[in-house]
């Protein structure tokens, strides 16, 4: 477990933007200056990104976002369940800012301190708290650099690791019993799609082994060959793309070939799950 | 009924899966579960379609210091258990 490596280099490109462009915003809003620390992360922080990718800055504050974004007239600011998140533009880049209370930030970490990774483990992160803890362990500093660290410092993330490893385990069976009920009563459609989920959840489930900690479905092939190289990680690479791309066609009008190609995705995930609970 | 001999080949059912927590280990089966001890779980892992019975006992001899015969007895058995609650089934 934790072979992963939580840091990249960011390209020179984003740190440059970041530096000359989103510091200047930051430092120019009216925040407390003693209490809020920034960020910069995503995709483009760790190199998965694309020339259409957003930034993400993360605020820990108890300060708000600027009613009107500076460099948008039409940015708008909403509150989801842990944040608010305000949505601007920076030249012809998007930059999303989500602004976290402190006071959320340490109900968090208390979270994370009292997960039970035992027999009666429940995932209870949602979805934005996994998000948010990634990409605090990946961020790259914007303001007060020393804030960051110690608000970093309190997550220990290979717990993290281990409790996503455990809720992409329990996907897992989740899909595992639907793929095979629907194998026993030869719904071989709905069976090809959700077997695709079976392969995800089984990516996912050893991406967070390894100790990655991305919780986003639409990076599993990047981490994935972000892991250091050794024969179960080669061969997961080599399996998963060579079944999630099948001849559906061949497959639906073939029961015989349809039930051993679903045996063999089930066949895989069981060997994964063999890796992470051998 | 299915005859099973040395040579039939066990295959899990694919609605089967085995999963650890702490130290227990569980075969799970549309939503039952079944705590199984390290032998069981030892020839549970030998049986992937292809090994015969004779084969996964000989494995198991090799790996637990036990003789052929007694492997293939214990094998047999526990394999024939599995047959009967429905984890496997044997060609």
């Amino acid at each position: 477990m934790a072979h992963h490596s939580s840091t990249s280099s960011v390209p020179a490109e984003i740190s440059e933007f970041l530096a000359k462009e989103v510091a200047p915003f930051l430092e120019s809003q009216e925040l407390p200056v003693d209490s809020t620390t920034a960020y910069a992360s995503g995709s483009l922080i760790e190199g998965h990104g694309n020339s259409l990718s957003d930034v993400d800055v993360f605020l820990i504050t108890t300060g708000s976002p600027p009613q009107n974004l500076v460099y948008d007239p039409e940015g708008r600011a909403q509150a989801s369940e842990n944040c608010v998140v305000a949505v601007g533009y920076v030249g012809d880049r998007r930059v999303d800012l989500e602004y976290w209370h402190p006071q959320r930030v340490d109900e968090l970490a208390d979270k994370v301190a009292r997960l039970d990774l035992g027999d009666n483990f429940v995932i209870t992160l949602s979805y934005s708290e996994q998000e948010f803890l990634h990409r605090l362990r990946v961020g790259v500093p914007l303001l007060r650099q020393d804030l960051f660290e110690q608000t970093r410092s309190r997550f220990d993330f290979s717990r993290v690791a281990m409790a996503l490893t455990l809720g992409a385990v329990r996907a897992l069976d989740n899909a595992l019993d639907d793929v095979s009920g629907m194998l026993e009563d030869d719904d071989r459609e709905a069976a090809l799609f959700r077997v695709r989920d079976v392969l995800g959840f089984a990516v996912a489930a050893w991406n967070y082994h390894q100790g990655s900690t991305n919780p986003t479905p639409k990076w599993r092939m990047k981490v994935l060959r972000s892991l250091p190289e050794d024969e179960r990680t080669k061969f997961l690479i080599e399996e998963s793309l060579r079944l999630q791309f099948p001849s559906a066609a061949d497959l639906l009008t073939n029961a015989k070939r349809c039930r051993d190609y679903l045996e063999s995705c089930i066949s895989l995930s069981n060997r994964v799950t063999e890796w992470i609970m051998p | 009924m299915t005859q099973v001999c040395l040579e039939s080949v066990p295959k899990p059912r694919h609605w089967v899966r085995k999963r650890r927590f702490d130290e227990r280990c569980l075969l799970v089966s549309r939503g039952r579960e079944f705590e199984i001890d390290s032998l069981t779980e030892n020839v549970w892992r030998r049986c992937d379609g292809r090994a015969s019975i004779r084969e996964i006992a000989a494995q198991l001899a090799r790996a637990h210091e036990m003789s052929q015969r007694d492997a293939e007895q214990k094998s047999l058995s526990t394999i024939l258990f599995l047959n009967r609650i429905d984890l496997l089934e044997v060609q």
